[in-house]
């Protein structure tokens, strides 16, 4: 693949839902590459647009870029982009190599269950001394019986988990990984609300079976469904207005607050907020808000919930929670996400259960 | 993984975009061995800093994902040995720009006597660094070394500074 296909491809791939004209790509892949000459651009997206793999579309006076996902042949040409981003970011530096080759040995064969891996904002998190995973499993038929898959499924996740453990142990580094079905994953790259999922799609590279993973992009986006990448977002950081907004969609109201406009965010980043900002009365409201959520067709991803505890160093708060909600619905995924969170060494922390009892009886009078 | 001079100073600009006030932060041990390239890299990240500035330092480590092992000290009280109050006057300043962060190091012979209390085999190296690369004299050791109070027996660090005289100082 020639550098302008690379750099054409990794803008686009980065900003999926974004607008860009020719000249706006230009603009985008000089700040991020220091390099781009219009006419190099605008030839190479001729070329490419007659290849099938990109879309011109006429806006006003301008023409629109986007990726051609109708075009199968795409895939390959997205899944040779990732190796190429994978091979220059282990090319320089050896600790990134040599962790990414374990990855490849550990998870390339031997998960049935498991679609694709991706590494996120990779160079970043470097820095910090942590490096960050996407698993995503795929939803396996029940061929062998809903019995069978549903073992498979979860003893997979637990040997991601101790491999995850070694790995930490083994380079002396902070792992953080999710681990989604392909339906969640889909669901969270769908929803209109501000997700990590979203933000993920802006800073991956997928370390492993790159053309599944652009197939579940395809798939979503011949479901008409107009994928857009986000920026990140630190919970830590969102607006007391937009936590105010979000509480109250998620059937949560405070004495005191009123309820106006705001950013979206997905119910749980919210949680992880509220656990962060460190404002007991709101932490333990936590199991009613989620408790709110469980009847909803948008349910709380108890994955991504304890994937953002893990990352923000709450698990023992957050299973100190769920145990605390787990006393107040069966919810199966409820259930499992607490199994797993105390089958993988996680401690509960210590939370006001009189507080959490109080509230619970408050909204729902048991 | 051992954390290089360069990686350390990534982390702490990512620290410092988070801050809200100033925080000045004295590198001690290995972690300023490595600012001061003394040595190439360290196995944990340790400072020495005011209560003030741990709060606000802490506020921003609980805020960013990340995998260091930060030990923070407070008023040099440090590896539990209490350095004398002077050390601040002693302290060499670490030649990086931050927008909120003002970085210094333990003074030299400061690192040299908090490691004698201990001499472990890795203590050994590094007092051995700082004696040869800032020419410290027997005399400047063995002061400095008596000028620090430690917490429970007193007599391990004592043996331990006859022992590290010997060695280094023959």
């Amino acid at each position: 693949m020639d550098h302008t296909t690379f750099m054409i491809l990794d803008e686009l791939t980065r900003n999926l839902g974004r607008d860009f004209s020719i000249h706006g790509l230009t603009e985008e892949i000089r700040r991020d590459y220091r390099t781009g000459y219009y006419k190099n651009i605008y030839d190479k997206v001729i070329a490419l647009k007659e290849s099938n793999d990109l879309l011109l579309t006429r806006v006003g006076r301008s023409s629109v870029v986007t990726l051609n996902f109708k075009n199968y042949g795409l895939l390959n040409l997205l899944s040779q982009l990732e190796l190429i981003k994978k091979r220059r970011l282990t090319g320089g530096d050896s600790e990134t190599g040599m962790l990414f080759s374990e990855m490849n040995s550990l998870f390339g064969h031997g998960f049935c269950a498991i679609d694709s891996v991706s590494a996120i904002n990779h160079e970043k998190n470097r820095s910090l001394n942590r490096v960050e995973f996407l698993f995503i499993m795929k939803d396996l038929k029940a061929g062998g019986g809903e019995e069978k898959t549903t073992g498979i499924l979860e003893d997979e996740t637990y040997r991601i988990s101790e491999k995850m453990r070694s790995l930490e142990r083994t380079h002396n580094l902070k792992i953080d990984y999710a681990t989604l079905s392909e339906t969640e994953f889909s669901a969270l790259v769908k929803e209109a609300d501000h997700n990590p999922i979203k933000e993920m799609l802006s800073s991956k590279i997928v370390l492993t079976n790159q053309e599944n993973f652009w197939s579940g992009m395809k798939k979503i986006y011949d479901e008409g469904i107009n994928i857009k990448s986000a920026g990140e977002v630190n919970p830590a950081k969102i607006a007391e207005e937009d936590i105010v907004h979000n509480l109250s969609r998620f059937g949560y109201r405070e004495m005191g607050a009123e309820a106006g406009a705001g950013k979206d965010y997905c119910i749980e980043t919210v949680v992880t907020s509220l656990l962060l900002k460190k404002d007991a009365r709101r932490i333990e409201a936590i199991p009613v808000i989620l408790r709110k959520n469980l009847e909803k067709d948008r349910k709380p991803v108890f994955n991504l919930l304890i994937f953002l505890a893990g990352k923000y160093n709450n698990s023992g708060k957050m299973l100190g929670l769920l145990k605390s909600l787990s006393r107040h619905s069966d919810d199966k995924s409820l259930l499992d996400a607490v199994t797993f969170m105390e089958k993988t060494g996680v401690m509960p922390g210590e939370i006001d259960e009189e507080s959490v009892e109080q509230k619970m009886r408050l909204y729902y009078g048991d | 993984m051992e954390i290089k001079a360069g990686r350390l100073i990534e982390f702490l600009r990512e620290v410092d975009k988070e801050l809200e006030k100033e925080i000045r932060l004295n590198a001690v041990g290995g972690t300023a061995m490595t600012l001061l390239g003394l040595k190439t890299s360290t196995l944990d990240i340790d400072f020495d800093m005011t209560p003030e500035d741990k709060k606000e330092l802490e506020r921003v480590l609980d805020i960013i994902p990340h995998g260091f092992k930060v030990d923070r000290f407070t008023g040099g009280y440090i590896f539990s040995q209490q350095l004398p109050d002077d050390y601040l006057k002693n302290l060499q300043p670490i030649d990086e720009k931050f927008g909120k962060i003002r970085l210094f190091a333990l003074a030299p012979v400061d690192i040299v006597a908090t490691k004698i209390a201990r001499l472990n085999e890795r203590d050994e190296q590094d007092i051995e660094s700082c004696i040869k690369k800032y020419k410290l004299t027997r005399e400047a050791v063995t002061r400095r070394a008596g000028q620090i109070a430690h917490t429970g027996c007193e007599e391990i660090p004592k043996e331990n500074l006859r022992i590290a005289l010997k060695k280094f100082f023959p």
